[in-house]
């Protein structure tokens, strides 16, 4: 099992990293303190989730802090056997008055893996907080379109210990095919973020991606289906710290 | 009573459960359901849906959801799970606002309209949770306490909301694709032979995978709240 944790802090107006550890494969880069808000990078050692990875992620903003959490690259997820896969398990806590953005690159399913991802998320009453959640159908340039055995993701947000959004997507191509009506619907990528305390983009439908917003019952969700990762990650630019 | 009595009670009690049921999922049943296309209006709008083929594959990804969504929300209800625990999971895993209030309003018409017209005290008590802030009302859940309150086979309940969802759907699809009338009920009887396997899917669905929409469904649905012209609520 990999672990990686992380705890971010206010201090004098500035985010600071005050608890930081993490295990092979997984490591941080420095963070990198930006103008108003501190961004780390995690990155892997490995190519990617190799068979039987079990990822452990979890991270804290404390109250008056700002951080933004991204990837290095996408997260390939490696061939597994019929029972196996890799699993990861992600928890955050964002404190009143916190702020996190959480944008991990984009997952990739090689052919013939199988992916398991749970999200916990606890925020506060004025917790600020941003997650985005891409999913690819394969390695496309390699003619590996919906060739996964599975792909799981089950993200919670509870605000003050009361579930807000309940986000379940499961894809198994060999017992149903999502490439149809009802699901990705002829795109390669889909997309959601959520936003909790935080303006959300206006966006508007390019050729080759439809957006579409909705209110949770407390914060506001935004779905996107594209033709490619790029065209999702101009609504991550359209996201801005204040 | 002797054995054959006791059967005989038993069946005739069965029909009484069995039809009290068909006036519940019956589409003239007076909650509003012809209001809420529940994203079919975009799929149309948007010539997604146009023909009886598309109509198919739709009902195929649909029929695939159910047994995630409100048929298994529905069948954990009527085999007895804690009820605010499945209307909290349910109405949080509906993203789009506009299906989250569809399922409010039904449900609100649904236990009103049940409530007057029989005794059952577990919808009694799911409308009192609703009044009181405890739940947020699911029309998938009132369903399931009301198969189980008629006493009736939970299978055969389960695939009878099923169809009542199917063609409704159907129904939305006919008046604006438009499409002929017997072609709609042509992809209605082929999703029927996919009813029975979704119903037993939902009895033994994993809790964990309770609330698995379709993205595209989402979508949708989504797009629906900005839709230009609009005849449905949903």
């Amino acid at each position: 099992m990999s672990r990686l944790f992380i705890r971010a802090e206010n201090e004098n107006g500035k985010t600071v990293i005050s608890d930081c550890e993490f295990t092979s494969p997984i490591k941080i880069a420095k963070p990198f303190y930006r103008e108003n808000f501190t961004e780390i990078i995690m990155m892997t050692a490995s190519a990617g989730m190799l068979d039987g990875d079990i990822y452990d992620i979890e991270i804290k903003v404390c109250s008056g802090a700002k951080l933004k959490f991204t990837g290095q690259s996408f997260t390939k997820i490696f061939k597994s056997g019929e029972k196996g896969g890799v699993f990861q398990k992600v928890k955050i806590h964002v404190e009143n008055g916190g702020t996190l953005f959480y944008l991990p690159k984009p997952i990739i399913p090689f052919a013939e893996s199988c992916f398991e991802n749970r999200a916990e998320i606890f925020l506060e009453n004025s917790s600020h907080f941003v997650m985005g959640d891409i999913i690819s159908c394969g390695r496309t340039a390699m003619n590996e379109e919906f060739l996964f055995n599975e792909y799981r993701s089950r993200t919670a947000v509870c605000i003050d210990g009361k579930l807000d959004f309940l986000d379940n997507i499961r894809f198994a191509p060999k017992e149903f095919s999502p490439l149809g009506i009802g699901f990705f619907e002829g795109y390669s990528h889909i997309g959601t973020y959520y936003f909790y305390g935080v303006d959300v983009p206006k966006l508007s439908d390019i050729t080759g991606a439809e957006f579409a917003a909705t209110k949770t019952y407390r914060g506001n969700c935004i779905r996107i289906a594209a033709d490619s990762a790029e065209k999702i990650f101009s609504s991550e630019a359209a996201i801005r710290f204040r | 009573m002797n054995a054959k009595h006791i059967l005989m009670y038993t069946i005739i009690m069965d029909n009484i459960g069995f039809l009290t049921l068909m006036q519940a999922f019956d589409s003239l049943f007076p909650i509003g359901a012809y209001a809420f296309s529940n994203g079919m209006e975009t799929y149309v709008q948007r010539g997604i849906v146009t023909d009886k083929n598309t109509l198919s594959e739709f009902l195929d990804g649909y029929l695939h959801i159910l047994p995630t969504t409100d048929l298994g929300f529905a069948a954990k209800a009527a085999l007895g799970e804690n009820i605010e625990f499945l209307d909290e999971l349910c109405s949080a895993s509906k993203t789009p606002y506009e299906l989250r209030n569809c399922s409010e309003k039904l449900s609100t018409a649904f236990l009103k309209a049940e409530n007057f017209l029989g005794n059952y005290p577990l919808l009694e008590k799911y409308s009192q949770s609703i009044s009181m802030g405890k739940c947020k009302g699911n029309h998938s859940i009132a369903v399931g306490i009301f198969i189980s309150e008629t006493r009736s086979d939970i299978r055969t309940g389960l695939q009878m909301y099923c169809y009542n969802l199917l063609s409704a759907m159907v129904n939305h699809a006919v008046k604006s694709v438009p499409l002929r009338q017997l072609d709609g009920q042509k992809a209605l009887s082929e999703a029927i032979r996919k009813i029975p396997s979704a119903a037993e899917k939902a009895i033994g669905i994993d809790i964990d995978l309770l609330g698995t929409s379709g993205f595209g469904f989402d979508l949708r649905s989504m797009q629906h709240e900005k839709l230009y012209s609009r005849i449905y609520i949903s």
